[in-house]
């Protein structure tokens, strides 16, 4: 089930590894920080950022051998850290609707 | 009352025992980290304390008093915020406080037991009553039944006083999350001859403890304190914590499938544990666009910088530590080369001191304020260097051991995994070459550091507030 890997490659994928969550970070920040300002700038820095973590992700997958069943991990770690901000921004903004009223 | 003054009759009956579990908790990170500057000196110098305090007992000891004041601070701010948030007087309170001493005294005898009887023969008597031998929960088996016995106690002040009181979203969590809490441990309770088997139970207490239970508690304090730190509404912080439990168990519990990768498990937990380890940080991440949500629509203000600076650090702490350093290691193909290692050790240190003493240090600072009379402990504080300072130090000398351990694990992964065959002359091998041995002399460094932060963080802890006048003012958001 795992392909065994070369050692020269497991600090390049650990780094790998280590830049997604950082990416993924960047991201959604920038996503939130663009929701926030309405900034479209800011928007595309934080596309820019998702396209960095896609490029992570494939970069790991090539550096571990993550083929055949593991393609579907690597596309749901794709889905999963595009969707996740948005998902909690719209969580946000459902949760601290009623926020005006309250105050 | 008079702020800056200690005023321990103006605290709650639990909240006088909160701050007892809060001593001891302090105490045993002081001796945590003395336990640990000896085990890193070990390494460096193997012949020290040899024979007298050998390498195996200040690691044992080190990680034992970690667990130990980890779970005391956990106790002590739960203590602190149950009367609080249940409306009436903590149930139960005799029988609390003997469970406190019943608990300090068996954790001290314990530490005793281990430095007088370092080695013999293991057998029932010794597992009864000496060592049980396994790896983190090496406490004898009296003492994991009695571990057990104080948590139901405890499980019954709170259960007790929220039944008698009102509840709340954080009090419904923080009963079930205590059940969880106290059963899980069974799990380390029992011994099987079939290795992967027994193995398989342990990391039930290993990893469930710290990525379940512990994780939901820290939400349920951290949810209370963002109330009070910043005034944020119960409505609010009480919606993120079940959404933090969801997500965090979502992920977390099948992530356990991370430590069955070698220990003799059925292949297919190379997959689920690969699968649901690569989606724990989303919650994390996710969580980042919430905390930017709350900074740019709300103008928070704080009546207690310490408190907020080390919940900030503890945001920061657990997504570097459990989310970057918990990644770049979690995949079974590098973990393959890394388990194990000091790579391990690497993401250990940054995840604890990122995700628990953080959020307990913070607590600690929200209990003193109240101690102080609700002193002023914002901009201008007197001698507000301090806690400035501890914290820096503390932060510089975890990220610099983090780092040292990284460059350590990174060589043991090539020379005594990759090369070497992870034969028992490659895991010596490994730790005589010089990225090792440098990076160690870097790690002890770093530690000494942090030993240095914590001093001036204890100082701080008795002195805040302090000759301080200044009455804290409540928030306006």
């Amino acid at each position: 089930m795992v392909d065994p890997v070369d050692i020269h490659r497991i600090a390049g994928a650990a780094l790998l590894g280590g830049a997604i969550i950082l990416f993924g970070a960047g991201y959604a920040i920038l996503h939130a920080l663009s929701r926030l300002s309405g900034s479209s700038v800011l928007a595309g820095f934080s596309l820019l950022c998702y396209a960095a973590l896609a490029a992570c992700v494939g970069g790991l997958a090539v550096l571990l051998h993550l083929w055949g069943l593991w393609l579907v991990l690597v596309a749901l770690m794709l889905a999963g850290y595009f969707i996740a901000p948005r998902f909690i921004w719209r969580l946000s903004e459902q949760v601290h609707e009623g926020d005006s009223k309250e105050d | 009352m008079t702020a800056g003054r200690v005023n321990y009759a103006s605290l709650s009956a639990g909240q006088q025992l909160a701050v007892k579990y809060f001593v001891v908790a302090m105490a045993l990170f002081l001796a945590q980290m003395l336990f640990g500057l000896l085990a890193a000196w070990q390494f460096l110098d193997p012949e020290f304390l040899f024979g007298i305090v050998d390498f195996n007992v200040n690691r044992m000891v080190h990680i034992n008093a970690m667990v130990v004041w980890l779970l005391y601070g956990f106790i002590g701010s739960i203590f602190w915020l149950v009367e609080d948030e249940a409306g009436v007087p903590l149930v139960g309170l005799k029988l609390a406080n003997i469970t406190f001493w019943v608990l300090t005294v068996a954790v001290a005898i314990v530490v005793v037991v281990y430095l007088v009887v370092q080695s013999g023969p293991g057998d029932k008597w010794t597992l009864w009553f000496i060592n049980e031998g396994r790896e983190y929960i090496e406490a004898p088996r009296w003492a994991d039944i009695g571990i057990v016995l104080c948590m139901a106690a405890i499980f019954y002040n709170v259960a007790g006083t929220f039944v008698r009181g009102k509840w709340s979203g954080i009090a419904g969590v923080l009963v079930l999350d205590l059940i969880a809490l106290a059963g899980l441990y069974f799990a380390g309770m029992f011994y099987t001859t079939n290795l992967p088997l027994d193995q398989y139970w342990w990391w039930w207490v290993i990893h469930l403890w710290v990525e379940a239970t512990w994780e939901v508690m820290v939400g349920c304090i951290m949810a209370w304190g963002l109330m009070k730190t910043l005034a944020t509404p119960r409505r609010i912080v009480t919606t993120w914590l079940y959404i933090e439990v969801a997500l965090m168990f979502g992920s977390g519990i099948l992530g356990l499938g991370h430590h069955y990768f070698w220990i003799g498990t059925p292949e297919y937990w190379l997959g689920v544990g690969g699968f649901f380890s690569a989606l724990e940080p989303i919650p994390l991440v996710a969580m980042v666009v919430h905390a930017v949500y709350d900074a740019g629509r709300h103008s928070f203000r704080s009546n207690n910088h310490p408190a907020l600076a080390w919940l900030i650090a503890h945001a920061f702490g657990n997504f570097l530590g459990a989310g970057v350093w918990g990644f770049m290691q979690t995949l079974p193909q590098i973990n393959l080369y890394t388990h194990g290692t000091q790579w391990s050790s690497s993401h250990g240190h940054l995840a604890f001191f990122g995700a628990y003493v953080t959020i307990i240090v913070a607590f600690i600072y929200i209990a003193i304020q109240k101690l102080r009379g609700d002193v002023w402990m914002s901009a201008g504080l007197r001698g507000g260097w301090r806690w400035k300072w501890s914290l820096a130090l503390l932060h510089v000398g975890m990220v610099g051991m983090t780092i040292a351990l990284l460059i350590a694990g990174y060589e043991q992964s090539f020379v005594e995994r990759a090369v070497g065959g992870s034969t028992w002359a490659a895991y010596f091998d490994g730790q005589t070459q010089p990225w090792f041995v440098e990076a160690m002399w870097w790690r002890m460094g770093f530690g000494v550091l942090m030993t240095a932060g914590l001093v001036i963080l204890l100082v701080d802890l008795l002195r805040i507030g302090a000759g301080e006048t200044r009455s804290s003012k409540s928030l306006a958001r």
